[in-house]
């Protein structure tokens, strides 16, 4: 019987891949961090910035084909639609860790000591929003009833992390850095708010899309 | 024997014309694909004429007191053919039924060989089909909505799920399709004494079978995507409402018009989710083609009998 869901059942493999490379790409993002915030930019840290560039690209690969896959008329229109739209946002999440990680690379970015805690909080609040939208879009995907439970924490780790941003920015301009690294500093913070917003979009979507099915 | 191709000739538009009542929806949108709906169309009408298609025919034999004579069939499915084909053509869902009755009526308009008691009967049933089918539309939808909301199905298993009751719907709309319109195409037929009932219940579903397959897919596309933007949901409740209110017409015996029973399930869909996801022009043109398809195939079979009786 498998012959007349042959499709279905290849992008779900794809989608659990693809997932997974996302999953993969975050983990070594937040070492990366991690890394950084202890150490700087040190060996180590360049080392987890290619291993998330490489699952980025991974993901990257993965979404591909499963667009093609969707366009060969796997599942149903409504559910292609909405299953390309998912995965378009979603793919801004490991993009952002790549993006931020080769900036502070490339840019050679310090952190003051001063900062360490705070930025490690953003980090975390923007993880832990990451990891619930992650759960959604796993339940979405077996049990649609209980996608509401991942996605009602995520506006909580988006505030938490609005309000690090904005207090860490402050403080930063009001302290003696030179101003360009300031600015730089300001870059990476709100690229690395960005993926609790992104997270909180994606979960106002995967909330609708639990919903979409039901009668 | 020759007289019979115009029987073949108005099953065969028959089959392009109706095989988007039933697979429209799924094949516009893409859910299934043409040639699978159309092998599955094929194959179940010709089960449905065959099963169940005799009640319709002897509805016809009833229609034409004294059976009717060889030439008037041939007219009449010739004229009800060219009447289908034109609407098809301009790719306007259109009632076969009505043809052939627009058609007897032009004929008996001159042999005066019209039964209207039981023409009443089926005119009254061409109302009651969207009436029907918009009714059993909103009862499937409440019905069947309860049902797949108690299955908390996942993203995969609903599309699976809905994609094979499309198919399953669509080929149950086809045997109704079959059951109930095979005697438009060969019906005329048996009256003067050339095909039994078996065989025109065969030859029909043939000639129907051939138009789903060979041309149809023109008019899948107007009655799939320009009523109304259908979800997988709402276009197997409106196929399941088809196949019901065709089939219980088939029983009956009663020939009507799948094309008045999909807009009546569609319409059905608009009113429990809103009018407006109709589409007021189609909608128009559809009704005009209503109004239309009788007024033409009485003219041109009016015109035809003239032709004849100034040649011969």
């Amino acid at each position: 019987m498998g012959l007349f869901w042959r499709k279905e059942e290849e992008v779900k493999r794809l989608l659990e891949q693809y997932f997974a490379a996302v999953d993969a790409s975050m983990g070594d993002f937040e070492k990366a961090i991690r890394c950084f915030i202890e150490k700087g930019g040190c060996e180590e840290f360049r080392a987890l910035d290619k291993a998330t560039h490489k699952n980025e690209s991974r993901a990257d690969d993965l979404r591909w084909q499963i667009e093609q896959m969707l366009y060969r008329r796997a599942l149903l229109p409504e559910s292609r639609d909405d299953l390309l739209a998912l995965l378009e946002n979603y793919d801004h999440l490991p993009n952002l860790a790549e993006n931020i990680t080769f900036v502070l690379d490339t840019q050679r970015i310090e952190l003051p000591p001063a900062y360490r805690e705070r930025f490690e909080k953003l980090l975390e609040a923007n993880m832990e929003a990451y990891r619930h939208v992650r759960r959604a879009v796993e339940l979405l995907l077996s049990d649609p009833d209980r996608v509401e439970e991942e996605v009602q924490p995520v506006d909580q780790f988006e505030s938490a992390s609005d309000g690090l941003e904005r207090d860490l920015i402050i403080e930063i301009f009001r302290s003696d850095l030179p101003r360009a690294d300031c600015i730089q500093l300001r870059d990476v913070i709100q690229r690395l708010g960005d993926i609790s917003d992104t997270a909180e979009k994606l979960a106002r979507r995967l909330d609708i899309l639990s919903l979409k099915k039901r009668i | 024997m020759w007289q019979l191709a115009s029987g073949v000739f108005f099953g065969w538009s028959l089959g392009t014309n109706d095989a988007a009542n039933v697979f429209g929806t799924a094949v516009a949108s893409r859910m299934v694909r043409f040639w699978t709906a159309a092998v599955i169309c094929a194959l179940a009408l010709m089960l449905g004429a065959w099963l169940e298609g005799a009640a319709g025919m002897e509805t016809y034999a009833a229609l034409s007191s004294g059976g009717g004579s060889l030439q008037t069939a041939f007219w009449v499915c010739l004229v009800a053919a060219i009447t289908v084909t034109g609407m098809t053509w301009l790719r306007l869902p259109v009632s076969a039924t009505q043809a052939v009755v627009g058609a007897l009526l032009g004929v008996g308009a001159w042999t005066g060989d019209i039964h209207f008691g039981v023409l009443g009967k089926v005119v009254a049933c061409w109302v009651g089909t969207p009436i029907g089918a918009l009714i059993v539309a909103v009862a499937v939808y409440f019905l069947l909505g309860q049902v797949i909301n108690r299955l908390h199905l996942n993203m995969f298993q609903y599309d699976i799920g809905m994609r094979a009751l499309l198919i399953l719907a669509g080929a149950y709309g086809s045997y109704a399709l079959g059951a109930n319109n095979v005697a438009n195409a060969t019906a005329p037929f048996v009256g003067p004494g050339m095909l039994d009932i078996p065989t025109a219940c065969l030859l029909g579903g043939a000639s129907i079978a051939l138009g789903v397959l060979t041309f149809s897919r023109g008019v899948m596309m107007t009655v799939g995507g320009g009523l109304v933007k259908l979800d997988a949901f709402a276009a197997l409740v409106v196929v399941v409402a088809e196949g019901i209110t065709v089939h219980i017409y088939a029983m009956l015996g009663v020939p009507v018009s799948t094309s008045q029973a999909v807009v009546g399930g569609v319409l059905g869909i608009g009113l429990v989710k809103g009018i407006r996801t109709v589409n007021r022009k189609t909608l128009r043109s559809i009704l005009l083609a209503w109004v239309s398809t009788p007024a033409v195939a009485f003219a041109l079979a009016w015109i035809a009998i003239l032709f004849q009786r100034s040649v011969g």
